[in-house]
């Protein structure tokens, strides 16, 4: 007995709408990816742009703000001098990480009490006032 | 074969391969190409394993999504088609192991959707509709004959490739392919169908 295994050939229980639809979703599904892969590159360049352009820069750059300080000072005959105004040099701060921070000298000297003292008419009696 | 339906057969695969080669290189059209060249052979092996026609879009589908991604590992002195189905198996294999846990839970709204297996058995009797019977008949073999049948005597692949598609040797698919086609004749002449 023969078998007609070639007749089984014919039988396939999809259409021509079936196979369209399914390439239509292959071809959408395998071109996903490549675009997907466009947009991440993409993404990428403007991530590291945007870490390029907004990395903090190093503390040793920047210029810190110059100090003022101001003093007065008192005739011992009353009245009150011009005040003189004078700018601290600028001073660098460099931050050094794992290092234990050490105050800066001019900020040591900023946080010194601060001394005032008046001269009165008699020579004997000043006064001293001390404030931080 | 005559020689004209060699020439045709050596054609074809001349350009199935141009098209392979130009989907590899990343050419779309060509990979859309290469589906309308090859997708019914595949509905028609994944029909076979899964014989449901929702199983077999999504298993077309499945297979030509694996094929794209696997695309740049095909080796061009193997058959094409060979390589193809062995992805195709797979797949069907996947989901005829999924379908049939589904069927244990969902038996009855199965077998309410269609006629029984006896009832179109009958009427392709009735009708003497060969494709029909030897169908009915293949469907009745364990898996792995009916499978070493469908890729031997259907697809008429070589039997080394069918090998290598159900990863077994070439001496046990020549006896599984013999066992199925006993089968099956034992099988037509119980229902008194002779030919």
């Amino acid at each position: 007995m023969t078998l007609p295994f070639r007749n089984v050939r014919d039988e396939v229980p999809l259409h021509d709408r079936d196979f369209a639809n399914i390439r239509a979703d292959v071809m959408r599904r395998v071109s996903r990816p490549q675009r997907a892969s466009w947009g991440w590159a993409v993404a990428a360049v403007a991530m590291l742009v945007a870490v390029v352009v907004l990395w903090p820069r190093g503390a040793e750059q920047r210029q810190p703000a110059p100090l003022i300080r101001a003093s007065r000072t008192f005739s011992p005959r009353g009245g009150e001098k011009a005040v003189q105004v004078t700018a601290v040099p600028v001073v660098k701060v460099v931050h050094r990480p794992h290092r234990k921070a050490r105050p800066h000298p001019a900020v040591v000297a900023l946080a010194k009490p601060s001394v005032i003292e008046l001269h009165t008419s008699n020579p004997d009696v000043r006064i001293i006032w001390i404030a931080r | 074969m005559t020689a004209a339906t060699a020439a045709s057969t050596d054609d074809e695969t001349r350009d199935l391969l141009d098209l392979v080669r130009a989907a590899k290189e990343g050419d779309e059209r060509a990979f859309e190409e290469l589906m309308i060249a090859t997708e019914r052979r595949v509905a028609r092996l994944a029909w076979r394993i899964l014989a449901d026609a929702d199983e077999v879009k999504d298993a077309v589908q499945e297979t030509f999504i694996r094929l794209f991604r696997n695309l740049r590992r095909y080796d061009e002195s193997r058959d094409f088609f060979g390589w193809l189905f062995r992805i195709a198996v797979n797949v069907c294999r996947d989901r005829a192991r999924r379908q049939k846990l589904r069927r244990l839970f969902f038996l009855p709204l199965a077998h309410a959707a269609q006629p029984s297996f006896d009832a179109r058995l009958d009427e392709a009797i009735a009708r003497r509709d060969d494709a029909a019977l030897l169908t009915a008949a293949i469907d009745t073999l364990p898996q792995k004959e009916r499978l070493a049948i469908i890729l031997r005597e259907v697809e008429e692949l070589p039997t080394d490739e069918v090998a290598a598609i159900l990863g077994n040797s070439a001496a046990t698919v020549r006896v599984q392919v013999s066992n199925g086609r006993a089968k099956i004749r034992r099988w037509f002449e119980e229902r008194g169908v002779t030919r």
